[in-house]
C-alpha cells in the first residue's frame, strides 16, 4: 500500500467518523431488537434488511475507501472518503427516519 | 603546406619584412599575394571531405554530435515534421492535451442527472429543515443534523466528485457514477412523507 502521512491521516479522521456511524447502526439493532421484545412484536424482514445494512454499511465503505485510495492523490483520497461518509450518513438517516414507521420494521397484526 | 611555406620563406625574412609592411605600401603586395597564393592550398582540404569523414565513422559519440547540429534532410534522414517544423497555436501552448470534445447526447444525459440530484438536494432539505427526530444527547445531535446537511449537499457533491474522479475516465465510467448516486441518495424518508 503506497500511502503517506497524509494519506493514513485520512482513513483515520475518516474511520473515526465511519466507526461512529458503526456505533449508531449497532445502537439501532439493538434498540430496536429490545423494542421489539418489550411491544411482543417480531421484525420484518425488511427491518433486518434496514438494520443490517445500516450496521454494515459503514464496515463496508471504509473497506472500499481503504482499497479505492490506494494510490490516489490526496485531493481525490479525500473525495472518496467524503463520498464513503455521505453515503453512510444517508444510510443512517434513512434508517433513523424509518424508524418512526413501524409497520417498516414490526410485523403489525390489526384486530384480535 | 610545409614545403610551399618553406619555399615561399627565408632565413631573416620575418624579422626583416615586418617593419616594411608598416612602412610602405608597396610591400604590402606580397602580404596581400599570401593568402591569395595559399588558396589552392586552402581548397585542398575541401576536396579531401570524404577523408574528413573516415574519423566521424570511427568516433560515433562525434557522429552524433554532428547529426544533432546538421539538417535531417541533409544527412539523409527523413525529417520529423510532426512538431519541429510546425510552430504550436496560443491553444496548444496553453493546454497542450485538449479534452475530448463531449457529445451533446453526453451533456443531455449529464443535465439530465443534475436535474434529478437537484431535486434530490431540496427533498433532503426540506427533511433538515424539519427533522422528525430530535437527540437529546450532543453529540448524537450534532452528529444527526450534521448528517441531514451533510445528505443536503450529497448531491451536490456526488456530481462535482463523479467529473473530478472521472476527469480520465470515459462517460461510461461517469454515468455508471451518477446511476449509483442516484441510487444511494434517494430521499428516501421524503418520499415516505410525500406517500403518506
Amino acid at each position: 500500500m503506497k500511502r503517506g502521512f497524509g494519506g493514513w491521516l485520512l482513513v483515520i479522521l475518516f474511520g473515526v467518523l465511519l466507526g461512529h456511524d458503526v456505533w449508531e447502526g449497532a445502537g439501532n439493532v439493538i434498540g430496536k431488537y429490545y423494542e421489539s421484545l418489550q411491544l411482543g412484536l417480531e421484525l420484518t424482514w425488511v427491518g433486518w434488511l434496514i438494520l443490517g445494512t445500516n450496521l454494515l454499511a459503514p464496515v463496508v465503505l471504509f473497506i472500499i475507501g481503504l482499497v479505492a485510495t490506494r494510490r490516489k492523490s490526496s485531493g481525490d483520497a479525500l473525495l472518496i472518503w467524503i463520498l464513503a461518509v455521505l453515503v453512510a450518513a444517508i444510510a443512517g438517516a434513512d434508517v433513523v427516519l424509518a424508524g418512526n414507521d413501524y409497520t417498516l420494521f414490526y410485523t403489525v397484526t390489526t384486530g384480535n | 603546406m610545409a614545403s610551399d611555406d618553406d619555399a615561399l620563406t627565408w632565413a631573416g625574412d620575418r624579422e626583416d619584412r615586418a617593419p616594411n609592411v608598416r612602412a610602405s605600401s608597396s610591400s604590402k603586395k606580397p602580404a596581400a599575394k599570401k593568402p591569395a597564393a595559399k588558396k589552392p592550398v586552402a581548397k585542398k582540404p575541401a576536396a579531401k571531405k570524404p577523408v574528413a569523414k573516415k574519423p566521424a565513422t570511427k568516433k560515433p559519440a562525434a557522429a552524433n554530435e554532428t547529426a544533432s547540429l546538421v539538417h535531417p534532410s541533409v544527412v539523409g534522414e527523413k525529417p520529423d515534421l510532426s512538431h519541429d517544423d510546425v510552430d504550436p497555436s496560443f491553444d496548444e501552448l496553453v493546454q497542450p492535451d485538449p479534452p475530448a470534445q463531449t457529445s451533446a447526447g453526453a451533456l443531455v444525459m449529464y443535465g439530465l442527472f443534475a436535474g434529478v440530484y437537484l431535486l434530490f438536494s431540496v427533498a433532503w432539505l426540506i427533511i433538515a429543515l424539519n427533522p422528525p427526530i430530535n437527540f437529546f444527547d450532543v453529540v448524537s445531535s450534532f452528529m444527526w443534523v450534521a448528517s441531514l446537511w451533510f445528505a443536503t449537499l450529497g448531491g451536490i457533491i456526488w456530481f462535482v466528485s463523479t467529473f473530478i474522479l472521472g476527469r480520465s475516465r470515459g462517460f461510461g465510467w461517469k454515468f455508471m457514477m451518477l446511476l449509483i448516486g442516484v441510487v444511494v441518495l434517494i430521499p428516501w424518508p421524503y418520499l415516505h412523507l410525500a406517500v403518506r
